[in-house]
């Protein structure tokens, strides 16, 4: 290849990588400034990433859903999950709908259907939900106590965990978890 | 290049001054070829090290920084390695060393970056994200840089890319790894033309026949159940032709595709052996395939394995010594066979998995070869041992065949080291 062709072919790839690294950053602050903050209710925990570091798995609630029109939802189909305002800023589940279709509630998330199987066959079915965030990433030091502090609030069905989020045209972006109303950090 | 200098001054052509010149000359080379070997190997070592601690300590331990900074550092080493690749292409583009420092440096900071960026904002959970972009982010590299080991870690992360995802097709196709594969392979065949012999081309020749067959299978799902058994064997056979071919003079531990060849056929031969691959058969299973669901694969496979017989029999492979393309070959037709009379495929299968064994010993006693020879008695015994722990034969039986089965292997080894001795 000539010296030529290799410079444009380095200009390229030096201006894709700045454009996707900084489109990713443009997507998330765009969501956080312009977005609306909700707090969803979830459930338990996980490990660590090779490169990422320590990380809470965030479980929303719910996990799966039924259904009962077969042909409506299938594995890997993006779907809106819809939320409706319960009180300040905490959102509970409404409802899920193919993204063909218009959202049904102004606060929706762009999400994945992870798995469908029949419940009572010819008449119920389930989908799992596959939410685009999953990982909280916390520093390791502080990672055992926070982890502690996270399972005791689980186990304990008197307070409520939440995963806050701003959310804007079904794009997410997790900003963090809450016990009761008190932010986990 | 060994030339006799003696022979050149007795003849008039140099006289003696000359020739030390071109002594000093060739001594010097090959003291400078070792030295920026041994370098290119401690800098590359070394930049990987740098990589991965520069990823575990800043992403592990950073909480006290702003949001803001923490992204300004996860682009520091990404702007210094894309500065030094600008240094590399114009003052130092001919020089490998430079290159593949740079060309991994540039890997690692894209790396970097996206890991921090990522863990900042709380996106791309799954690691199979990760790596794609990644993967994405980072495949001009070796064409930028000629970079060996850039590429090798590339066909790496599509090998782990494989593997962290589903190969369930319920979804849309993936077409990550095909566009990937193929760009990568580009780069590698025009490798080729420079030479097969570097030590980290050497590793793709491992390598890429693993990332492949790992494709193969990710793509199983697209084929009928009986299919998936013919592709892999054409896969095999493909990589036979690879081994017999353009590789046909590379040593043993330098061709990985005949590994694979060996190890495929005769892996996927000795499943045809057992009963569980007939018990489950649907007659004309195969004839269903190719013509209904998803026609496209099988037709692709069939092409190339039309392509691979015409190939053998332009004479361009030099002949085997292992006769494994002849196997796979055969087992294919005995897949056909068999969809029609499962006990018959069965029975060919058998015979033709004894009777490669038996080539295999048969051309290592001839050409006196102990590693052809000890390969075919470990390929009968495992055969025979598979054999009899599947069906029910006294032990008696069983303790006399081994005890045939060792009495054989040490009177054949025993019988070439004697001939050899005598020669």
């Amino acid at each position: 290849m000539k010296s030529g062709w290799k410079w444009i072919l380095f200009t390229g790839v030096v201006l894709f990588q700045w454009y996707m690294l900084g489109s990713w950053i443009y997507r998330e602050e765009r969501t956080i400034s312009s977005g609306v903050f909700i707090k969803i209710p979830c459930q338990q925990v996980d490990p660590k990433d090779p490169f990422r570091g320590t990380y809470f798995n965030i479980n929303p609630i719910p996990a799966q859903f039924e259904y009962t029109d077969s042909l409506r939802f299938t594995r890997g189909q993006t779907v809106w999950i819809n939320y409706e305002k319960d009180s300040g800023d905490v959102y509970t589940f409404y409802s899920v709908q193919p993204d063909s279709e218009t959202p049904e509630m102004p606060v929706y998330i762009q999400s994945q259907i992870k798995f469908t199987f029949p419940v009572y066959p010819d008449s119920v079915y389930s989908a799992t939900l596959e939410y685009p965030f999953s990982n909280l990433y916390v520093n390791e030091k502080a990672a055992p106590d926070l982890l502690e502090q996270y399972n005791k609030a689980l186990s304990d069905t008197t307070i409520k965990v939440y995963a806050g989020l701003h959310v804007l045209n079904g794009k997410a972006s997790l900003e963090g978890l809450w016990i009761g109303n008190r932010r986990l950090e | 290049m060994k030339i006799d200098l003696r022979e050149l001054i007795a003849h008039g052509l140099i006289d003696e001054g000359t020739a030390q010149r071109i002594q000093q000359f060739y001594k010097n080379k090959s003291r400078d070829s070792g030295s920026s070997r041994f370098m290119l190997i401690l800098s590359l070592i070394g930049i990987v090290l740098v990589g991965l601690g520069l990823i575990l300590i800043v992403a592990y331990n950073w909480d006290q920084f702003s949001k803001w900074v923490k992204i300004g550092i996860s682009f520091i080493p990404l702007l210094f390695s894309q500065a030094l690749g600008v240094f590399v292409l114009r003052k130092k583009s001919n020089e490998s060393l430079w290159a593949e420092s740079v060309a991994l440096s540039i890997l690692f900071s894209v790396g970097i970056a996206i890991s921090l960026l990522s863990q900042i904002y709380n996106i791309e959970a799954e690691i199979s994200g990760f790596i794609k972009w990644w993967i994405i982010l980072t495949m001009a590299i070796p064409f930028i840089f000629d970079s060996r080991s850039v590429s090798l870690a590339l066909w790496v992360g599509v090998g782990w890319y494989l593997t962290s995802i589903s190969w369930n097709m319920d979804q849309a196709y993936d077409f990550f790894p095909l566009v990937i594969i193929l760009v990568l392979m580009v780069w590698y065949v025009l490798q080729w033309r420079k030479g097969m012999q570097h030590h980290l081309l050497i590793l793709h020749h491992w390598t890429i026949p693993i990332v492949l067959t790992i494709f193969l299978f990710f793509n199983s799902s697209l084929l009928c159940e009986r299919f998936v058994v013919v592709a892999c064997l054409i896969t095999f056979i493909g990589f036979g032709a690879l081994a017999f071919g353009p590789f046909s003079e590379q040593k043993f531990l330098s061709n990985g595709y005949r590994t694979a060849q060996f190890l495929g056929i005769w892996i996927t031969g000795m499943l045809m052996t057992f009963d569980f691959f007939w018990t489950d058969s649907i007659a004309g299973n195969i004839l269903v395939c190719l013509t209904s669901g998803n026609p496209l694969l099988p037709a692709i496979f069939l092409i190339a394995l039309g392509l691979l017989i015409w190939y053998h029999f332009k004479q361009r492979i030099p002949p085997e010594p292992d006769h494994m393309t002849w196997l796979g070959l055969a087992l294919i037709l005995v897949l056909f066979i068999g969809e029609i009379h499962p006990a018959t495929g069965q029975f060919l299968s058998n015979l033709f998995i004894l009777a490669a064994a038996a080539k295999l010993i048969y051309d290592g006693v001839t050409g006196e070869n102990l590693i052809v020879v000890n390969l075919g008695l470990l390929a009968l015994t495992v055969w025979i041992l598979a054999w009899f722990f599947g069906h029910d034969f006294s032990f008696i039986w069983k303790g006399l065949l081994f005890i045939a089965l060792g009495l054989l292997c040490f009177g054949i080894n025993w019988m070439i080291i004697k001939k050899q001795k005598r020669i």
